[in-house]
């Protein structure tokens, strides 16, 4: 609630600048209001991430006097015309809803409105899940929470966590203000409103109707990939939205000759410049247009330089130009990990491995103009559908593909007879914005499909324009166009559901699980994404008992795996051990290993590797097993589980709660060991460790993988007999029954 | 526009939407477009999706030629202006794209029922004569009628190729539409 709070004020303050800079339509207004909110947001996490001051108070102090301020030049500026600036916002929404009364542009509405639905839906209750989210894009978020700054974290296990962060402070933004990483996921879901909102504005600048610039934002709503990637915490939709509102900015300041939309488009270009480095490709498309508005409205010399430095180089710089500075200053190299240079010449070397894959891949674009007819595997297979890496639909690819691309080369053909027209300036930056996608490592062709986001903003527009010489040329052919595009669209809309796929990265919808559960104080949302993809799902049981039992205890967690960002917890009450924190104490609470690749014990340590898992398995007097499974172990520090019982209780009825069967079973156990130690497998051993840990179980049980079984054995026998489960009709005699099919027995000294 | 030329771009409007016919009839289907749910290898898709390029873009460039040949010879300004229009009905076809393969292996489906097919046909005959009889009676043929041609038949090759994806989808998403109705009405 504190986030929409905030970020409603700040979206009030700056649609009430927005009038006071009279700057003409709703959606342009729009476009304006949410470039300067998503800025000012940005802007406030930025300054206090850079200064350690990222504290929920001083975020709350900082955005309200920001966003205050604005609000109080605006009402200043607007005099008494606060009334006559809502009554055209009415009548301009009226107009609009007009508009919807087009049948095809109400049918894109409605299933618009219930796909996102089902959108909001997966982002408030699924936790974030989506394979980079959890490793690269939320951890460094996750961690700015926690030490109240920014840090780069081991460039060992990910080098993009030297990325610039502007579009993952918007998670930030949302977690710190909620204490909680549900909505971390749902800021792309508000930029995604930003991205239409574009589309629109754009489309209008470009001449389109209402009804087709609408029916083109709707279109551009309902593509898998924006459905999908707004519930996902990556950053391509709001860089698309920034994009667009950079285009819009851009155009509309080379038309008219409008300040808000020059200033809209310098603090776009800085959200862009500080999300990605290859962003900064099309952005350089940007700055001639900007001149060309120059060149047109402004008066000397003097006004024109005054008007770029404030109103966008000022702006722009100061949104992105931290993240380049950090980088300099900390690693010797502001685009870390990439290489900087042009041939030989090499001004900043990588920091990636020079024999790795991606650096000695050429770009895609070569490898198309070698092979075209690739260009088909990208476009037919609609790459990346039903994921966060693609799935554009069908319009995309034959309509606004080949729109965008044919208003392209008319502009260049009638270059000398038109000059820069909207149309013209739009095309090029259709092109402009194909340039990260290209450019992109030909190795990754199949995951970056994303990039082209950025040209879908613009060439939605410019598809909304062409509908409309349809609809003047060819009514009749223009209305089955616009049926087969709306029918198209929504059929192209089922990926949504999508989820079983061995290939690609899939993002988890389903809601089933949601329905099934019951509220508890022994799960988290963790337990919703089993089934996730990419090495997720088995890391959702262990996330679930590291955040229940944080609630009781925050803990402190050696962890290891590719996904840091699961480690904290659903309200950020956990922290990682081994990233160094200077407040750390001097043993972690838990350790956790994730066994996820092949070679030694098929675990990726980072940071502080002082725990291996060997040595852990092999100090049963410091470290008790308490979840062990065939891919993760998690062992908490005996000290703390012995000494709260708390704990040890909400332990006990976590793991009765996710393995009732093994439970019940162990509940069978007769007769029950005082003294020793139980050494066991699989879930049994679960079952039995929630009896010890309940106090049902006098000897102590220790879950085992197999393969440590023996070593384990060896190791407790200081503590009394030590038992063994196994089933039923061994040799040996057995000291205790499990049910009809297991038995204890105790191994011979 | 002279009538040469109003014949010449009628012709490969109606081309392009014939191309695409002969396309949409020719195309293998029981191949796999897509990974969707099926554990179809990468090399094995990319090899489905450019033969069905391939073979989209010779169907798409002889019927260009061949509706431009045709289409000089053509006088009749109703008809030449008309004509095209009609055609859109034609990428009805993509429907064809319901019988493709949908992830189980081997590759089975791919052929459209013969009763499907006539149904198809009457669908486009009746579609096409609604569409044109209501278009105006013009005896110029708009610049625009060509893109969209072009626009249309790509988008009912993508359609075609996804939809066997989509189909396989079609549970889930109901599925999921359940789960989302009911948590949204707090049923149990």
């Amino acid at each position: 609630m504190l986030t929409l709070a905030l970020t409603g004020v700040w979206l009030a303050a700056s649609l009430v600048l927005a009038h006071a800079l009279t700057l003409d339509g709703l959606a342009a207004r729009g476009v304006f209001a949410g470039t300067l909110a998503t800025s000012g947001i940005v802007a406030c996490v930025l300054v206090l991430g850079a200064t350690a001051q990222l504290t929920r108070p001083a975020l709350v102090t900082v955005s309200l006097v920001s966003s205050g301020a604005i609000l109080a030049v605006a009402l200043r500026r607007l005099g008494g015309r606060v009334g006559a600036a809502l009554a055209l916002d009415f009548a301009a929404v009226r107009r609009g809803t007009r508009a919807f009364r087009d049948p095809a542009v109400g049918v894109v509405a409605v299933a618009a409105a219930a796909l996102w639905l089902w959108a909001l839906a997966a982002i408030a209750w699924l936790p974030p899940r989506s394979v980079d989210d959890l490793s690269h894009h939320l951890s460094p978020v996750f961690e700015a929470i926690a030490r109240r700054r920014f840090v780069i974290l081991p460039l060992d296990l990910k080098p993009w966590f030297a990325y610039p962060l502007n579009g993952d402070l918007l998670a930030l933004w949302t977690s710190l203000l909620e204490r909680d990483i549900a909505w971390a996921d749902g800021a792309q879901a508000a930029t995604a409103v930003l991205a239409a909102l574009a589309v629109t504005a754009l489309a209008r600048e470009l001449g389109a109707s209402h009804r087709s610039a609408l029916l083109a934002a709707g279109l551009f709503l309902v593509m898998p990939i924006t459905l999908k990637q707004g519930t996902s915490a990556y950053t391509d939709v709001t860089a698309a939205a920034a994009w667009g509102a950079a285009a819009w900015g851009a155009v509309r300041w080379a038309r008219a000759g409008t300040c808000a939309a020059l200033l809209a488009c310098g603090l776009a270009t800085g959200l862009v410049a500080g999300m990605r480095y290859h962003f900064l490709f099309p952005l350089l498309a940007i700055v001639p247009v900007v001149l060309l508005g120059l060149v047109r409205h402004t008066r000397g010399a003097r006004a024109g330089a005054a008007h770029f430095l404030l109103a966008f180089a000022l702006p722009a710089t100061a949104l992105a130009g931290y993240w380049y500075v950090r980088n300099l200053l900390a690693l010797g190299n502001p685009f870390f990990p990439f290489r900087l240079g042009v041939g030989a010449l090499t001004l900043f070397p990588s920091g990636l491995p020079l024999e790795g894959a991606i650096a000695q891949s050429p770009p895609f674009v070569r490898v198309l103009l070698q092979y075209p007819l690739l260009g088909f595997a990208v476009s037919l297979r609609d790459l990346g559908v039903g994921g966060v890496d693609g799935g554009f639909g069908a319009v995309f690819w034959g309509a606004v593909v080949p729109i965008g691309a044919l208003a392209a080369a008319r502009a260049a053909w009638r270059a000398r007879a038109d000059g820069a027209t909207p149309t013209a300036v739009a095309a090029a930056l259709f092109g402009a914005a194909c340039l990260p996608y290209v450019m992109a490592p030909a190795v990754m062709f199949e995951v970056q499909g994303r990039y082209l986001l950025w040209p879908a903003v613009i060439g939605f527009a410019v598809l909304a324009a062409a509908l409309d010489v349809l609809r003047r040329d060819a009514p009749r052919a223009a209305a089955a166009a616009t049926v087969a595009m709306v029918i198209t669209a929504l059929v192209g809309a089922m990926p949504i559901a999508a989820a079983d796929d061995p290939h690609a990265r899939k993002q988890l919808m389903r809601l089933a699980p949601v329905r099934a559960a019951r509220e508890d104080d022994v799960a988290s949302p963790w337990r919703f994404v089993t089934t996730a993809a990419y090495g997720v799902g088995p890391l959702a049981t262990t996330w679930d008992l590291l955040d229940v039992a944080g609630r009781v205890r925050p803990l402190w967690i050696y962890a290891t795996g590719s996904y840091p960002a699961g480690f904290y917890g659903t309200h950020l009450e956990n922290r990682i051990w081994n990233l160094g924190a200077p407040e750390r104490p001097p043993h972690p609470d838990a350790l956790v290993y994730v066994a996820e690749r092949p070679g030694d014990d098929g675990i990726l340590y980072y940071g502080d590797a002082g725990f291996r898992r060997d040595d852990a398995v092999g100090q049963l007097d410091l470290f008790d097993p308490v979840l062990v499974t065939a891919t993760v172990s998690v062992f908490f520090r005996r000290e703390v589980v012995s000494q709260d019982e708390a704990l040890r209780a909400r332990i006990a009825r976590w793991l009765g709660a996710a393995y009732p069967d093994a439970v019940a079973l162990a509940e069978t156990l007769a007769p029950r060991p005082t003294r020793g130690t139980i050494v066991a497998s699989g879930p049994l051993a679960l079952g039995l460790k929630a009896l010890e840990l309940r106090g049902a179980l006098g000897a102590r049980v220790v879950p085992a993988q197999p393969g440590d079984a023996a070593r384990l054995v060896t190791l407790a026998r200081d503590g009394g007999p030590v038992l063994v489960a196994g089933r039923t009709g061994q040799p040996a005699q057995p000291v205790a029954t499990l049910g009809g099919e297991f038995r204890l027995y105790e191994v011979a000294p | 526009m002279t009538p040469r030329a109003n014949g010449v771009w009628s012709g490969v409007a109606c081309g392009i939407a014939a191309g695409f016919v002969a396309w949409a009839l020719l195309v293998r289907l029981d191949v796999p477009f897509h990974y969707g749910t099926s554990d179809a290898q990468s090399d094995t898709v990319r090899l489905a999706c450019i033969a069905a390029g391939r073979l989209w873009l010779v169907c798409t460039f002889v019927g260009i030629v061949a509706g431009a040949a045709l289409g000089l010879g053509v006088r009749a300004g109703g008809l030449v202006a008309r004509a095209p229009i009609a055609m859109i009905a034609t990428y009805l076809f993509a429907l064809r794209g319901v019988w493709g393969y949908h992830g189980a292996l081997p590759g089975g489906g791919g052929s459209m029922p013969a009763a499907a097919a006539v149904v198809l046909v009457l669908l486009a005959l009746a579609g096409g004569s609604a569409i044109a009889r209501r278009a105006p009676r013009e005896a110029t043929v708009r610049a625009t009628i060509v893109p969209l041609h072009l626009c249309l038949s790509m988008i009912a090759l993508h359609f075609t190729v996804q939809l066997p994806y989509y189909r396989a989808l079609v549970a889930s998403f109901i599925a999921g539409l359940g789960d989302l109705v009911a948590i949204v009405l707090r049923t149990p």
